[in-house]
């Protein structure tokens, strides 16, 4: 490894713990903020699939619907949300698969382990992350999120936080 | 000698009754039901449960697949109709067979849930005995070892055993029970939703694609079919989806976020009806259908505000003519059920099947459908709606999860014994086809659902 890609496995790693972190402390806005404008968060609905036009996807989150989803969240009168269920993000196993320094983008793998607690009970989710981010003046920012579950084709039980 | 701590538990009151005799195993069925309510045993006495899969889901049409899941010789789909597997599977000549899915040797399930393609026989993973796709025995390894016992090529005692089956449409159903009426009679007047469900592709047909969506509730599968035809709950249980649309929607306007698109995008169309007013629901109207099937909306629902894509409409048009295109796209029925096992959107290109394992557990699978020789952004359309409304991690879904659940655990308490569903009781107006035309909020749904429920429990036997 050169001491580039040494620097921005760095950069990206200390980028996505803090990503979990900011979900974990319910920081809605904070993880929101993290993407760029036309950021999506995507979590596809079978393995490999291919993109969220032409298949179902169990979220597939553009801005608009992000900023519903967060408001969802921060507004605490959903049925499923009372008692805010809660989290907890490992990421683990990073690796930057693809970086072009020159147009400042990379793309990180990752493996994931998150609980979630709810009042009625709690669930523990599997999988991996790719990342596709973009280095801005003040740091990375998320313009694809995708969200692999390793259970992808069910039966799945409610997902309620972000994942 | 008694505890404190004992003392003060209150005694069992004595009104409560166990409408499960323990001793005879008998049920009394018309104990479960009463005009405007239903006891709560229904959704949570497991013996009761396990007397609905023999004669509830043994004895009625179930929704199995699309023919489209099967379009080639060869093609099978397996899955269950309560804790039957069962394969249909489309043979050489073309015609579709459902049998159960079990070997006729040693009884191994022969496939795996799920869809395969262009087999040529169907083989058992654990002796190797093959049977065509006709069902019958073909080959048995070391077959001479049987040759006085009968297990050889042909043996109709070994052939794979059928279940009766029949389309509508293409969308196959099967029944366990060869005793009742037919499919045909016995959809009666929802045939008019799944022709809906069609005719609203230009060519009259559709395909089943897009994926699908495996979602277990830990409820009883009546909530299910009780709560897509529930006008009274959206307006509660998805206002806060709906609100956080509406805020977002309002800021966007005020200029201060997201820009605002002209048209509204698809996505705010699709949550915004979820706050819809009682009078909005009453008025889309319902119908209740023989057979405990019913629909909810019809000249409106909550997808009959939608934009429609330009050539959509002018391909429609070119099929069908202006007439028949505004006759066919101003039919929009929310949700369509064909009692006990399937919920439809015939506006939306969409179905849920409803599979129950156990008295508090239900898989709810999501179908979709791409209407032939209609542009893809249709397709595109139900997806995104599907995406929003059905996921396990959607807006929408979870939260009518909850409140399943929240039934679920309310109905535990045996001290107060009905449920209530006396909404608009004795009103409605009679079709000549059989069904009953009610207001939308109206509880008439569930006490057909229910009339049919405690036809289907007391029979021993029924008949066509």
């Amino acid at each position: 490894m050169s001491d580039t890609e040494v620097a921005a496995w760095y950069e990206v790693s200390q980028f996505l713990y803090r990503e979990a972190a900011l979900i974990d402390a319910r920081d809605w806005d904070g993880w929101g903020r993290l993407f760029v404008a036309e950021g999506r968060y995507w979590m596809p609905a079978a393995r490999g699939q291919r993109d969220w036009v032409s298949h179902v996807s169990l979220v597939n989150d553009n801005a608009l619907l992000r900023e519903i989803r967060l408001n969802r969240l921060k507004g605490g009168d959903a049925a499923s949300l009372q008692g805010s269920p809660s989290s907890s993000h490992l990421v683990s196993n990073i690796v930057i698969a693809d970086a072009d320094e020159a147009r400042r983008r990379y793309v990180a793998h990752s493996r994931f382990v998150v609980a979630q607690y709810a009042s009625w009970g709690r669930h523990t989710f599997y999988g991996s992350y790719v990342h596709e981010l973009v280095r801005e003046d003040d740091g990375l920012r998320i313009c694809l999120k995708r969200v692999d579950l390793v259970d992808v084709s069910g039966p799945l039980g409610d997902i309620l936080t972000i994942l | 000698m008694a505890s404190p701590l004992v003392a003060q538990v209150a005694p069992p009151l004595q009104h409560t009754v166990s409408l499960m005799d323990p001793d005879s195993k008998t049920l009394d069925v018309d104990a479960c039901v009463r005009p405007g309510g239903v006891h709560r045993s229904v959704y949570v006495d497991a013996a009761i449960f396990e007397t609905e899969l023999t004669r509830i889901f043994e004895r009625s049409w179930i929704y199995l697949g699309h023919e489209s899941q099967v379009a080639k010789p060869g093609d099978y789909y397996a899955t269950r109709i309560g804790r039957h597997p069962v394969l249909m599977v489309r043979g050489q000549e073309g015609e579709i067979r459902v049998f159960i899915n079990r070997c006729m040797h040693k009884g191994t399930q022969l496939l795996a849930e799920g869809c395969g393609h262009g087999t040529k026989a169907l083989r058992c993973p654990y002796h190797g005995w093959v049977f065509g796709l006709d069902g019958a025995l073909r080959t048995v390894p070391a077959h001479a070892g049987y040759a006085e016992h009968g297990a050889r090529a042909g043996s109709g005692e070994f052939a794979l055993r059928n279940v009766a089956s029949g389309t509508y449409r293409g969308f196959i159903f099967a029944r366990m029970s060869g005793q009742g009426p037919g499919l045909i009679d016995w959809l009666g007047p929802l045939k008019d939703s799944l022709d809906n469900f069609v005719d609203r592709s230009p060519t009259g047909a559709v395909e089943v694609a897009g994926g699908v969506l495996r979602y277990e509730h830990a409820c009883n599968w009546k909530f299910f079919m009780e709560n897509t035809l529930d006008a009274l709950h959206p307006m509660v249980v998805h206002l806060g989806a709906a609100r956080a649309a509406r805020e977002i929607a309002a800021e966007a306007s005020s200029g201060d976020g997201i820009s605002r698109k002209s048209p509204a995008p698809f996505e705010m169309q699709a949550l915004a009806p979820f706050a819809g007013s009682y009078t909005f629901y009453d008025e889309m109207g319902a119908r209740v259908i023989p057979n405990g099937h019913a629909d909810l909306g019809g000249a409106a629902s909550i997808h009959s505000a939608y934009d429609e894509d330009p050539e959509y409409l002018r391909v429609m048009v070119a099929s069908y003519g202006e007439e028949r295109t505004r006759k066919i796209l101003s039919s929009s029925r929310n949700n369509s059920v064909a009692y006990p096992s399937l919920m439809f959107k015939a506006p939306m290109q969409l179905l849920r099947v409803v599979r129950p394992l156990a008295v508090d557990r239900t898989l709810i699978e999501t179908w979709h459908f791409r209407l032939k020789g209609a542009p893809e952004s249709l397709l595109a359309r139900t997806v995104s709606y599907s995406t929003l409304v059905n996921s396990s991690a959607g807006m929408v879904g979870p939260d009518d999860h909850q409140i399943y659940r929240q039934l679920q655990s309310g109905l535990a308490a045996a001290q107060v014994e009905w449920v209530d569903m006396s909404r608009y009781l004795g009103e409605g107006e009679d079709g000549a086809d059989g069904s009953v035309s009610v207001k939308g909020t109206s509880d008439a749904m569930f006490r057909g659902q229910f009339a049919t429920w405690q036809a289907l429990m007391r029979a021993e036997v029924i008949s066509a």
